[in-house]
């Protein structure tokens, strides 16, 4: 579909005002080089709620202009979000004056050309149309099952228009705009004693499914009430959606070729390889990225106008490719089309439901979601964390009993080449569109008890 | 070794180096300024300030304020020439029938004013729900003065360049005159005048500064090629603070490379530790990190509450009635929060309700006193107060990163008292200890309720016969806040004290501010000690 530009009620700036902008900037840079402008746009509304009513609440728009001035290899850069040509003259000259600072250097490279890029769809009149009164509106409905059932909950909506566009005196000239919705929300228990929660982020508001997510917020609570502390240790365990992608994004944080080439990086081989072509994950695991993707689309170029192609990043469990800068591809590859990450990925699903995962486990946990997963360490990609929001030990087959939260120390690595069964891939709650299946996987590793509810 | 006398030198030669040749510059401007906004006591800030609560109170607000930010940002990157950085901002809230709006934009102009006064009374009287609880706000608040500045010597936005360059590129210059060690240092100097704002008449400009590294420090190094073995110390170049670029001027961090060495170099021989129960030492930076989270963090009311159930979570110190006068420690733990202390991060002439803030008992002798409070949500504590013969109100903890965002309870400079009848020190702690550790820089994370944690050190000492023995490596702390005060045993006095910038995210959207966290060194028995992962 091609992209139309949409009346945007003076919230962000347009592509003819982006444009308009650029040309007075390039008419102030009077002392030749290059310059490169990058614009962010944006509205943003909001709703949040606590205790059954709503605590904060609004509306914002912002616009911050970036200029990277460049003469003979040395740079300067400013940031201002003053838009008038006074202002925007004195941040030129500000930009200018650092470059005393720099280094001259000859074979500095160039800003790109212009790149063709993709045109996904990503403009929702739902979204945009979702204004104060319906927000205030959608989450009174929201609140009122949890009220009914004397239970507390907190959630946040949020629906946003922004734009991103990077233009500079080498041609580019990249424009476009995109919607973003969210929803989450955590149902507890007055007494503390139990938690529940369920989220998402969508182009669209209204392919959230907001009730049914509040709902199983709602049940997650009720279902965890009075958690039992349980042995930590090696577990069967089933992830849920959003528990995969709590996890798995530190994966697509480290798909970098020239990391995994310099060492250090768990994609690193010996001798300065990366482990392109090798098998690092159990051969059901494929993952995607794709501006395209009419589930998980994303603007088709990155900050410094990269365009996004579709790629296949991990094919049935092989590494297949690594992003990779500009500067990279010159060096390396002998082209000057770089392979940026838009840290959006989609993972193919299986076929096992939720369900069928618990039915067939023995004994094992299964996980809402993680919380607070930082890198211990980059080489095997260990991470530590926390389960939050409902965890149970399942014995027999059957949900047994409410667990206590637990810490764990595990890589993805491990994790995905543990896989027992998969489920169905959904969209999940992150600040790139990301879709995940649930996955039941063996010997994960919790290590200790947390009392946090 | 090199003296710092060289060191000097090879920063000045450092910054001339990189300049260009003057050919190739003869055009460029020798100004940065950027400054074009009003700043503080120019009368059409009141103007702009006005137009927006008129057209808030035309619309059928009961009470508005507006806040205008003006920041000031210079931004170093691992020596290259700064970024300069403005971002302007204005953001209205608003009251009708106990419902707030609230309504941000970039463009300071009278029209602009008028449409966000006018949006934040409309949205507030759609966020009206019939049979909930409405805002109070309690007592209209004092005047505050039309103008305050955080005391910085040297107005660090002002300071040449060339000054700050040559001072961090010698930092790292200095840094690697040693075998494997370098400094990576992004400074951030922030300059901030923000604007406050009422319909009950307050009106003011404060300008706060901010100077913190973002992931930066001195990072020394060992290896051991035979051994196969690396060691390491960082320190954090600079922290969040609202001092000046004097902060910079004595180099005491500088100073202290060869002693990191020194520390980085013991670690290659450093035995992995015994997992176990140990008495540790903390010195003053340890337990910065300790209260910040396990105290600053769990008192935060709106976290007490639920009110950040979504986000960061809620708090293992509710709920209030039965935490309040209850014992948090046996000894006498005094920890207080306040907005006033020179260099503080958090420090304010008001806050974003336009309280004067201040100073706040978090705990009282051993006892939990109180909470980091609001206008809104004060009244929560209003029974505790009256039963206390305490002054009801806020403590001017509302605080937001810019005009843009809706101001929430965020941590003000946070105090653990150190002991006054005695003044120990670290090493008089340590001497005091038969068997145990003593840890140096050690940080800690928490879980969403603040309940458990598990924390590392820098560097890690076995401690015997109250001595500083080997080095030990792999050592992870675990603890669970309400046994980590009560397993408190000594404090450390004057002299074992830190103080350490902290940043705190919070809310949807996230929004982020500074506060300082200072603390003496102290002994905790008996804590669970286990090998592997960093905190």
């Amino acid at each position: 579909m091609r992209y139309i530009e949409p009346d945007n009620e003076g919230r962000f700036l347009s592509r003819a005002d982006t444009e308009d902008l650029y040309d007075r900037i390039i008419k102030l840079c009077t002392l030749g080089g290059d310059t490169s402008v990058y614009v962010d746009t944006r509205w943003v509304g909001n709703l949040r709620w606590a205790r059954n009513r709503i605590s904060t609440a609004g509306e914002m728009t912002d616009h911050i202009v970036r200029i990277k001035r460049t003469i003979r290899g040395a740079d300067g850069t400013v940031v201002t979000n003053k838009l008038d040509n006074e202002s925007l003259r004195l941040a030129i000259g500000s930009a200018e004056a650092k470059m005393r600072y720099e280094r001259e250097d000859l074979d500095y490279i160039r800003p790109t050309p212009h790149q063709p890029y993709l045109e996904p769809d990503l403009w929702s009149q739902s979204t945009f149309d979702l204004n104060a009164i319906k927000r205030s509106e959608a989450a009174r409905l929201l609140v009122s099952p949890a009220r009914e059932a004397k239970l507390l909950a907190a959630g946040y909506l949020e629906v946003s228009a922004f734009t991103r566009a990077v233009f500079n005196t080498r041609g580019m000239h990249a424009y476009y705009v995109s919607t973003r919705s969210e929803y989450s929300v955590t149902v507890r228990n007055p007494y503390g004693t139990a938690s529940g929660w369920a989220g998402m982020d969508h182009v669209d508001w209204s392919k959230i499914d907001a009730a049914a997510l509040s709902e199983k917020a709602m049940e997650k609570c009720i279902a965890s009430v009075d958690p039992k502390a349980i042995e930590p240790g090696r577990y069967v365990t089933i992830l849920e959606p959003q528990a995969v992608h709590d996890i798995f994004q530190m994966v697509i944080a480290s798909l970098d070729r020239s990391s995994a080439e310099a060492g250090g990086s768990v994609f690193s081989d010996s001798r300065g390889m990366s482990r392109l072509g090798k098998v690092v994950f159990d051969e059901r695991i494929t993952v995607k990225s794709d501006p395209m993707d009419p589930d998980c689309g994303y603007i088709p170029f990155n900050g410094e106008g990269y365009a996004f192609k579709p790629v296949t990043w991990i094919e049935n469990g092989v590494l297949k490719e690594l992003a990779y800068d500009r500067s990279y591809a010159l060096q390396m590859l002998g082209h000057g089309i770089a392979q940026p990450n838009s840290y959006s990925y989609h993972m193919n699903g299986g076929t096992t439901s939720l369900e069928e995962m618990i039915s067939t486990t023995r004994r094992g946990l299964l996980v809402t979601r993680f919380d607070g997963v930082g890198i211990v360490d980059y080489s095997s990609l260990l991470c530590n964390g926390l389960s939050r929001d409902g965890l149970w030990l399942i014995e027999n087959g059957k949900i047994k009993l409410a667990a206590k939260n637990m810490r764990f120390n595990e890589s993805p690595m491990f994790v995905f080449n543990n896989v027992e069964q998969i489920g169905p891939a959904e969209r999940v709650y992150g600040y790139a569109p990301a879709i995940t299946p649930a996955v039941k996987v063996r010997d994960f590793n919790f290590t200790s008890l947390s009392d946090a509810i | 070794m090199t003296s710092r006398r060289k060191f000097i030198f090879l920063g000045s030669l450092g910054a001339a180096g990189a300049i260009l040749p003057r050919s190739s510059l003869s055009g460029l401007a020798q100004s940065t300024a950027i400054d074009t906004a009003p700043r503080v006591g120019d009368p059409l800030l009141r103007e702009l300030a006005m137009a927006a609560l008129d057209a808030a109170k035309s619309a059928g607000a009961s009470y508005a304020d507006v806040r205008l930010t003006l920041t000031r940002k210079q931004s170093f990157y691992y020596g290259n020439a700064p970024i300069d950085g403005e971002h302007l901002a204005v953001g209205v809230r608003a009251l009708v029938d106990g419902a707030w709006g609230f309504v941000a934009g970039p463009r300071w102009t009278m029209s602009e004013m008028t449409r966000l006064g006018k949006d934040a009374a409309i949205q507030a009287k759609a966020n009206v729900w019939d049979g909930v609880s409405k805002v109070n706000l309690g007592a209209a608040l004092p005047a505050i003065p039309e103008s305050w500045s955080h005391p910085v010597k040297r107005d660090p936005i002002d300071v040449p360049i060339d000054e700050k360059l040559d001072y961090i590129r010698s930092a790292e210059a200095w840094a690697s005159t040693f075998r494997s060690g370098s400094a990576s240092s992004i400074i951030i100097f922030e300059r901030q005048d923000r604007t406050f704002a009422s319909t009950e008449g307050l009106f003011g400009t404060q300008v706060l500064y901010n100077t913190f590294g973002n992931g930066s420090g001195i990072n020394v190094s060992a290896s051991d090629p035979v051994l196969q073995r690396n060691g390491s110390r960082s320190v954090n170049l600079i922290t969040p603070t609202s001092a000046g670029f004097e902060v910079f001027n004595d180099g005491g961090l500088i100073d202290m490379i060869p002693v990191l060495y020194d520390q980085a170099r013991q670690q290659l021989t450093a035995e992995q530790i015994q997992p176990s129960r140990y008495d540790i030492v903390f010195d003053g930076v340890s337990m910065t990190s300790l209260v910040d989270q396990s105290i600053g963090a769990a008192l935060e009311l709106d976290r007490a509450v639920g009110l950040e159930a979504n986000a960061g979570g809620t708090s293992y110190m509710a709920p209030l009635d039965t935490v309040l006068g209850s014992e948090l420690s046996s000894v006498k733990l005094n920890v207080i929060g306040e907005r006033s202390s020179v260099n503080g991060a958090a420090t304010v002439g008001w806050d974003d309700d336009g309280v004067a803030p201040k100073s706040l008992t978090y705990v009282k002798d051993g006892r939990v006193h109180d909470y980091s409070t609001n206008r809104e949500h004060a009244e929560l504590l209003q029974s505790w107060y009256a039963s206390n013969n305490m002054t009801a109100g806020s403590h001017g903890c509302a605080f937001s990163e810019t005009a843009m965002d809706f101001p929430l309870i965020s941590p003000p400079n946070i105090r653990m008292q150190p002991d006054t009848s005695a003044d120990r020190s670290f090493n008089d702690l340590v001497s005091s200890v038969d068997n145990g550790l003593a840890v140096i820089g050690g940080r800690c994370s928490m879980d969403h309720q603040k309940l458990t944690g598990r924390g590392s050190g820098e560097l890690i000492y076995r401690v015997r016969n109250g001595k500083l023995a080997e080095v030990v490596r792999g050592a992870s702390y675990l603890f669970r806040s309400p046994e980590l005060w009560k397993a408190l045993s000594v404090i450390g006095g004057q002299s074992s004290l830190a103080t350490t910038g902290f940043t705190s995210n919070k809310g949807q959207p996230r929004s982020t501010t500074v506060h300082s966290v200072t603390a003496p060194a102290a002994i905790i028995k008996n804590m669970s000690v286990i090998v592997g992962g960093s905190e």
